[in-house]
């Protein structure tokens, strides 16, 4: 399994689990189609699906581009009404809270996160990756999920960056506060990674940091600190083994 | 018989040390279930580990007037109480901000000079404390106001007026944050009867050989006093206490409801998605079919 960053921050979210044999599954709609043919040859046959967490267009904004290429595309059907007033295609499918998907040979699980719009976190399972949990756009997690294999996770903020850009008057407080309870900080990062049983993970990516109040250095630094285990940052053109062992 | 003597000694000083040890362990766990509780509250910049653990260290060597380890003569309580009132004070004693001593079998905590200029800029605002010495033949003049606060209109000093044997008074000029400073003034007589009032009586090397250097700090620690004494506790509570609820009611909801429910896949099981759960999705009543918008047909 490889796990392909295309973009991964509010100008456009985009990434791709391919397994060894190709197959691939999309998650989130927020980058151009070409990004993908381009790291798929522009072979999309291998494609079984796009999942979508939430309405924002930096997360579903190629989202017709996605649907007129064939690709199925997975939501809430709450994120289906925000988006597709005018849409009606075969290629949507509306997933529940708990509920399991076959998507090819990925299975998905989508549970509900806390961002100012409804906003689903993903926990991904194949035989190459095993279960792997992506959360992002919230301001926590409420879950803790058993026998990770590997964590993408959103780390958008720091309190101190955000703290001292307001003291410096670089920040306007309504968007500190909105962004407050609907991203993730990086303490609760660490509360999340510290809740649960990390001792199945295999590799940790921080993902979705916001362009001015992060700092991917002291981030990534920390994580591995506090973990011991391979940590990255999600920036445009990273590309990692992703599998159950690092072997 | 000496190295018997010895072994004695050094058991004796290892049981003190455990004592005090325990002693400040209690002290440190007591002080931080009472900010756990929010029975108390401690000014953000103090550490009471670090001061308890210089505490104990110093406590180690003090002695009482007949040069015995201070541990061994004073009771458990009046330790535990002195360390707490240091702590309550936000007191460090590495900094002579404080001093224990021993009257009898009780411990006692004292409040130093240093301690005394810490307290009033953390408590009474007050930003920065200068002494100054008043020398026979300075040009000195002050005037009081109407509402009795002293100002000092001129003070012109020559450098061959400094002389110690000449000291004709002093005063303490309290700089605030915002605001006039403050200004304490004492003569000479009244420094010395001050002096009176401690141990040494105003006699010791030290006031003998910089009689200004301790006019200054009893004029500075006067000045300090009631400004201590008449504030209130709100520098313990942080500025940005009301300022801040939003970020504190984003941290509590985070505390309340992160990571508390734990869900798994089950990866054998049947799944239902397909035309199955779409069929699911019309009796759940997501109101989709009646705005036509229902996919999949």
């Amino acid at each position: 399994m490889r796990f392909i960053t295309l973009g991964s921050s509010s100008s456009g979210n985009g990434y791709l689990l391919k397994s060894t044999s190709g197959e691939t599954l999309i998650i989130e709609a927020g980058v151009k189609l070409i990004e993908i043919k381009k790291v798929l040859d522009f072979d999309l046959s291998n494609i079984s699906g796009c999942i979508i967490s939430h309405s924002h267009n930096d997360h579903s904004g190629r989202l017709p581009q996605y649907l007129n290429a064939g690709i199925r595309c997975y939501m809430s059907s709450k994120t289906g009404e925000e988006k597709m007033i005018d849409l009606v295609t075969d290629n949507i499918q509306f997933m529940f809270e708990k509920q399991s998907y076959q998507i090819g040979t990925f299975r998905v699980m989508p549970f509900d996160l806390k961002h100012d719009v409804r906003c689903f976190g993903f926990l991904i399972y194949h035989t190459e990756c095993g279960f792997t949990s992506f959360i992002t756009d919230t301001h926590y997690c409420p879950f803790v999920f058993k026998d990770l294999n590997n964590i993408l996770i959103e780390a958008n903020y720091s309190n101190d960056i955000v703290d001292k850009k307001l003291l410096s008057g670089n920040a306007n407080i309504f968007v500190r506060n909105r962004v407050l309870t609907s991203h993730m900080e990086f303490e609760t990062t660490k509360g999340f990674l510290k809740a649960n049983d990390l001792s199945k993970v295999n590799n940790i990516v921080l993902i979705h940091l916001s362009d001015g109040n992060s700092n991917a250095l002291l981030f990534k630094r920390e994580v591995r600190e506090l973990t011991g285990k391979s940590v990255y940052i999600a920036e445009k053109g990273l590309n990692i083994e992703f599998n159950k062992t690092g072997v | 018989m000496t190295t018997q003597k010895k072994d004695e000694k050094k058991e004796q000083s290892q049981a003190v040390a455990t004592i005090q040890k325990t002693i400040a362990d209690s002290v440190l766990a007591r002080v931080q279930q009472f900010t756990a509780n929010k029975d108390i509250r401690l000014p953000a910049d103090y550490s009471p580990e670090n001061a308890l653990k210089s505490a104990w260290l110093i406590l180690l060597e003090t002695v009482d007037r007949e040069k015995r380890p201070v541990l061994q003569v004073c009771t458990r309580e009046s330790i535990a109480n002195a360390l707490l009132n240091m702590v309550l004070q936000g007191l460090n004693p590495v900094k002579k901000q404080c001093d224990f001593i021993a009257y009898g079998d009780k411990l006692t905590l004292q409040r130093e000079y240093h301690g005394t200029i810490a307290l009033a800029k953390r408590y009474g605002n007050v930003k920065q404390a200068v002494g100054t010495v008043i020398y026979e033949d300075d040009e000195f003049e002050y005037s009081i106001d109407q509402s009795g606060y002293k100002k000092v209109t001129k003070h012109i000093q020559a450098l061959e007026n400094i002389d110690m044997n000449k000291i004709k008074g002093a005063y303490a000029t309290l700089l605030f944050e915002t605001g006039e400073p403050y200004i304490e003034i004492m003569t000479i007589l009244q420094i010395r009867q001050a002096w009176q009032q401690g141990a040494t009586k105003g006699a010791s090397p030290a006031h003998k050989n910089f009689p200004d250097q301790m006019a200054m700090k009893t004029v500075i620690s006067r000045a300090c006093k009631l400004f201590i004494s008449s504030s209130d506790d709100s520098s313990l509570f942080d500025e940005g206490d009301e300022k801040d609820s939003f970020a504190e009611t984003a941290r509590e909801k985070v505390a309340l409801g992160a990571n508390k429910e734990e869900i798994t896949m089950d990866i054998q099981a049947e799944v239902t998605n397909g035309k199955e759960s779409e069929v699911k999705e019309e009796t759940k009543t997501e109101d989709l079919s009646e705005l036509g918008k229902k996919p999949g047909f």
